[in-house]
This record gives C-alpha cells, structure tokens and sequence, in this order.
C-alpha cells in the first residue's frame, strides 16, 4: 500500500552494507587475487606472443633477432591469406547460420514451453559434458565422409553426396555443432530477462506480432545476440578440430595451420605473428558488434535515476 | 501541470452535460465470462459505462478486477461473452486492433527508446510520419509538465515521471477509453495522492472514459463517477462512490469499504427495512442490507466513523457500553479502541472514528458508551 514497494528490506540492505564495508584482505581474496592471476597470465601471454613475433626461428631454434619478417611473411605468401579468407568467411557463416536457427529455438523455448524449459536447455547443453574431440568423433562416425549416413546412402543405391565428403561442408558443419549451444544459450538468457509485459505494451500500442518483436523483443535480446556471435565467431575463427577430423587436405583452417607452427614446424616466432593477427581480427569483430549493440540498446550505457 | 494545452485528447469535440450523447454507452459487456482451468476468474452478466466517465473497479487482488479490465482491453480473450464499445462488438478483435489504451502499472515504458519515441509509439504503429510524431509527442509531453525531456531514457526519470510518460503514451492515439491498471500503486504515498488528483484533473479535461483498476478503496472513492465493487470474479455493486459507501448491498461491501466493526447475533425483530440483532443481551439495531426473518443469523457491521462516544441518552438498541483501552491519534482523526461489555467480537476491540477537533476527556480504563444511527449500520445474514 505505502511506499514499500520500492524500498529495499532493511536486512538486506544491511547485509550489503556489511559486504561492502568488509575488510580490504576479503575484498582482495575474493576479487583481487582471481582478477590479477587472470590479468598476468592474459597479458603475460599476449606478451610474449607480441615479443616473439618479432624474432625468427631456424631448425626448431628461436633466434632473438629483431624483424619484421613474420609479418611479410604473412602478409606476401598466398597460403596465408587464403587461409584467414577462409576462416574469416567460415567463422563469419558459422555464426551466421547459429544466430539464424538458435533464435527460433531460443524463442519457442523462451515463450512457449513452461516446465520443460530446463530439461530441452540441459539437452541441447549435454554435449558440453564430453569434450571436443569426443564431439567431432561422434560427427564424423554418423554424417561424417566414411560415417552411418553416407554408408546408408549408398547401400540405397543414391551414392555418397559430394557434399558430405571430406572438405569444407563437412569442417562447416562440425564447427555449427560445437558452438551452437554457445549462441542457443545466450540467445535464451536474454530473452528471459526481456520483460513480456513490454511486449503486451506494444500490441496495446497498436502493434501487430511481428513488429512488437522488431520494435520491443529483438532489440531488447540484443545483448544475448551479440554475446553469442562473439562465443561462436572467436571460437570458430580459431578452430582446429573439426578441420582436422572431416577437413581433408581441402578443409584445412587457419587454427591448423597455427597448432602446426607452434607444434611439429615448430616455427614460435611466426605462429606468433599469426595470432597476433588473429587477435587483431577477433577485436575488429568484437568492437564493431559491440558498437552496434550499443547503438540498438543504448540504455545499457549510463546511470540509474535517483 | 499546464492547463492551456486543450488541443489534445477529445476536449475539442467533448460533449456538454446537457448534450444527449452523454448517455450513450461507450463500452458494453454481456456475459463476459473468463475461466482460468477450474478457477471461474470473472462472471459479469452486464456492465455498461457512459461516454466520458471514470470508472473504478475495486477489489481485493484475486477479485477478477484486472483479468476484466485485460479482457477489454483486448490482451486477454474472454472464455464467453460479448463485448462492445461505442455500439461495434470488439469481442474478438486484438488489443492492437481496439479504440483503447492500457496504462499498466509498472509503466512499461520500452527502455532502449527516449521519451519521445515512447510517447510517439503509437502513432508510428498507426503509420504516422516522423515529423508529425514528433511534433505530436512533444506537444502532449508539454501537456503532462514534462516539456524538454525528450531525449531522456525512462530510466533517467523518477517513477512519477515515467507514469506521465506512460500517460502520455497512452492518450496520444486518442483512445475512446484509457484504461489504468493500478497506475500509482507502485509510487510512495505522496507522489501518489498527488499525481492521483492530477488523473483526474486530466480526465475532465479531456472527456475520456476512464476505466481504474485499483485494491486502494480511497482511491476509487475520490476519484470516480461511479465504482464497481468485485470479489470472486463477481461485481457485487456498482454505484455512485457515496451510495456504494453509505448503502452496501452484500456484506463484502460492507465490510470491504471503510474501517468496519462487526458483531454476529440473531435477529430478533425486522419490519423489513430496519432490523434488531440480538447479541447475549445486547439489542443492536441496524438497516436490512439483504433478505432477514426473525431467528436468521446475521452480523451487525457497522463503520468506524459510524460509531461516536454518547452523550446524553441514545435510544437502547443504538447503544454499546464498553471499556476504552486505547486511543490512537492519526491527524485528522482519532481512533478510540473500545472493548465492548458483554459482548464476543472476533477482533479485540471495536474501533470508533472521531474528529480530532473535538477529543473526548478519556482515559484507558474508562467506560465509555457507544452510540449509532441505525441507518449507518448494516445487518446481513451470515452465510451457512
């Protein structure tokens, strides 16, 4: 009846004080340590990844010898660049088509399941349970160039599909599968914290269905959308796995080539000049979605009224 | 807020109160029913409602008032029934697709668009073009007092702010009724009686029918024409505020409006109109509210600023005696806490309403006799 509605229990309050007045030791322990451990092994990495591009290796040696080779390398030899086109534009269509299907299944899970929420967000979640490696055998033992479905295919007489031999289709659809849940899941949350009775405001507004999801319901999911494309493009940009089960000598990534720098080439000093490419490539995709959330949604940016 | 802005809303074409069309219904519902599996959530056989009126449904929070007030606005389908406004039958037709507009009472001002393009929603819905909008917008934003917040995101804005946007929302496509679900109750106290003086203000200024949802019966009983009274689905009155207040036609009403005392007996005599209710030896006499006979079980309820401390010689079945226990100053009035003589009540003690201008010389422990005009005591049959 009165004004508390919106006051805060005094309990609670006064346990938030109590958090927040909490000696410097706790707030170090529970913040500062993890923060910091994170921050020197991030920086420290990027760090000597950043150093050692600049060296050169010979014969398995890494020679401290200050050059720009690495990245003349990179930017003259053909194989090079066709393999970052082609992990950009892999990366750019995997994410692409997770954010296409995973919306409508984020959605119908969203508005219109009730109890069996939690159990299809677990299914579609499960193959997180098993590693990668795990996953990519599973893909290529079923829909895979030598798998069950080809093998079916053909006892029926239609022959094996080109499509589903060894190449880039087949590395296409490994990577959809190891990062769609990524997306599915982002996708979900945000559309739980959309307020449905904005939507209702809308219709009552005087819109239709489909603009009440254009005007109100897309815009407001936004920060799932853009959390999920930037899971599944960083994670598929730098992919390896798929490429190597289903890729074939057609299929192969430009995560491939970079594990073969830093494993059997062991070529450090230009591997690293790849990642800090790939780094740079990331942060240009990261930064240009972020940027374009930010103007869709701009109230996520600024203070709360008093 | 600014009185000159009379451009907008339907003041311009509103009708004078000698003009006949005062009298025809804006809004018509027959047999509206809406059940939620087994739960039957609203049952009106009828309801009608006058061009330009504020209209209050109040009710306890599951009486039905809200699901009514959703029906007609189109967000939710009734299970059965008609609905008509301004003489075409709306019954199926989608919220997006009726003369109304939905004050909700969070607001529910879209976060990611200004002020502005808020108020403005509607009319891009209706295909307005952008310029029009925004002129429109800010004319109906200097009509609510808010004049230069047009670039401002609701969550820059004060909950009382952001009501008037939602207002101005809802008046700018110039709905033939503006419907307000519990609108103020999320504000505190202040805020809210005088933004509730301001709703009103704008409605007469405007002419549009009202339509207030509300469990805050002080609200209902100041602010409207008439107030509809539901529990259990069911309108148990409708009337003017003062006939519904003074005149209770169930016991819900009388006991939902008002601070009530109440004391169960038999009857003991009835011509009808008045009846006596016999307690252990205490005759409480009191109006019929419903069908009475001699023998029926029934409770007296009689209003908290009903009851006064007698002075002189009241007749003997409009009396009490009782012990003062308490007195409880709240401004305007003063609470007297009196635990009547023999006498069972289910609350400790009867609680009587005076002017705190002309306080009584008591103290606890006193006796104190109680004192009512029959008329301003109500007697119903307790329900089996």
């Amino acid at each position: 009846m009165s004004s508390i509605n919106q006051t805060v229990p005094s309990s609670v309050s006064a346990f938030r004080d109590r958090i927040a007045s909490m000696p410097l030791v706790w707030k170090l322990l529970l913040v500062g340590v993890p923060f910091a451990f994170i921050l020197v092994l991030f920086l420290v990495s990027i760090g000597i990844i950043l150093v050692m591009s600049f060296w050169r290796s010979q014969q398995f040696q890494i020679i401290v010898d200050w050059n720009l080779g690495n990245y003349l390398n990179l930017l003259t030899a053909n194989s090079y660049q066709t393999l970052l086109g082609r992990s950009l534009g892999m990366a750019l269509l995997v994410t692409a088509v997770s954010l296409l299907v995973a919306y409508p299944i984020a959605y119908y899970i969203s508005r219109g399941l009730d109890e069996q929420q939690l159990p299809i967000l677990l299914l579609f979640a499960a193959p997180f349970f098993v590693g990668t490696m795990l996953r990519e055998s599973a893909h290529q033992a079923i829909v895979g160039p030598s798998g069950l479905a080809n093998q079916f295919f053909e006892v029926l007489g239609i022959g094996s599909s080109s499509l589903f031999g060894y190449g880039l289709f087949q590395v296409f659809l490994g990577e959809v599968y190891l990062w769609f849940p990524f997306m599915l899941l982002s996708i979900y949350l945000s559309l739980e914290l959309v307020d449905q009775t904005l939507e209702e405001a809308a219709v009552d507004a005087g819109a239709g269905p489909w603009t009440t999801f254009r005007e109100v319901t897309l815009p407001l999911s936004m920060p799932g959308i853009t959390i999920g494309c930037v899971l599944v493009f960083v994670s598929s940009f730098v992919s390896h796995v798929p490429s190597r089960f289903v890729g074939g000598p057609s299929g192969s990534l430009i995560g491939n080539t970079l594990k073969d720098l830093f494993g059997e080439s062991g070529a450090w000093p230009l591997g690293s000049a790849l990642g800090v490419f790939i780094i740079l490539i990331a942060l240009l995709f990261v930064g240009l979605l972020g940027a374009y959330t930010m103007r869709t949604v701009p109230t996520l940016i600024g203070g709360e009224h008093e | 807020m600014s009185d000159e802005a009379t451009t907008i809303g339907k003041s311009t074409t509103s009708v004078s109160a000698t003009d006949p069309e005062v009298a025809s219904p804006i809004l018509e519902i027959e047999n509206i029913v809406k059940d939620f599996g087994d739960l039957r959530a609203v049952d009106v056989p009828s309801l009608t409602l006058r061009d330009g009126e504020f209209f209050t449904l109040v009710g306890p929070s599951g009486s039905g008032k809200s699901t009514l007030l959703r029906m007609i606005s189109g967000l939710e389908t009734p299970t059965s029934g008609h609905t008509y406004i301004s003489g075409e039958e709306v019954t199926g037709a989608p919220a997006n697709k009726r003369p109304t507009a939905l004050i909700f009472q969070d607001f529910q001002l879209f976060p990611h668009k200004t002020v502005v393009e808020n108020i403005a929603f509607p009319l891009k819905m209706d295909g307005v073009g952008k310029t029009e909008r925004r002129s429109r917008a800010s004319e109906l934003l200097e009509f609510v007092d808010l004049k230069g917040y047009e670039e401002k995101y609701p969550k820059q804005l004060s909950g009382g702010e952001q009501q008037r946007i939602s207002l101005a929302r809802g008046l700018i496509s110039e709905p033939d009724i503006l419907l307000l679900d519990e609108p103020l109750a999320s504000l505190d106290r202040n805020l809210r009686e005088q933004l509730q003086v301001e709703l009103r203000k704008f409605q007469r200024r405007l002419g549009i029918t009202f339509i207030y949802v509300t469990h805050n019966q002080e609200v209902a009983l100041t602010m409207s024409d008439r107030i509809a009274v539901m529990d259990g689905g069911n309108i148990e009155q409708l009337g003017e505020p003062m006939e519904v207040y003074q005149k209770p036609e169930t016991e819900f009403v009388a006991t939902f409006l008002g601070e009530v005392n109440s004391i169960e007996g038999t009857v003991e005599s009835t011509d009808g109109s008045t009846a006596v209710l016999k307690h252990r030896d205490v005759r409480l006499s009191g109006r019929v509210g419903s069908d009475l006979s001699v023998g029926d079980s029934a409770r007296f309820n009689v209003k908290s600023e009903a009851l006064r401390i007698a002075a002189g010689d009241p007749p003997a079945d409009a009396t009490l005696t009782g012990t003062l226990t308490d007195e409880i100053f709240t401004g305007k009035n003063i609470n007297y806490l009196v635990k009547p003589v023999d006498i069972d009540i289910d609350a400790d003690e009867l609680i009587v309403s005076e002017a705190a201008v002309n306080r009584h010389e008591l103290s606890p422990g006193d006796t104190v006799r109680l004192s009512w005009e029959p008329s301003d005591a109500h007697i119903f049959p307790t329900e089996e």
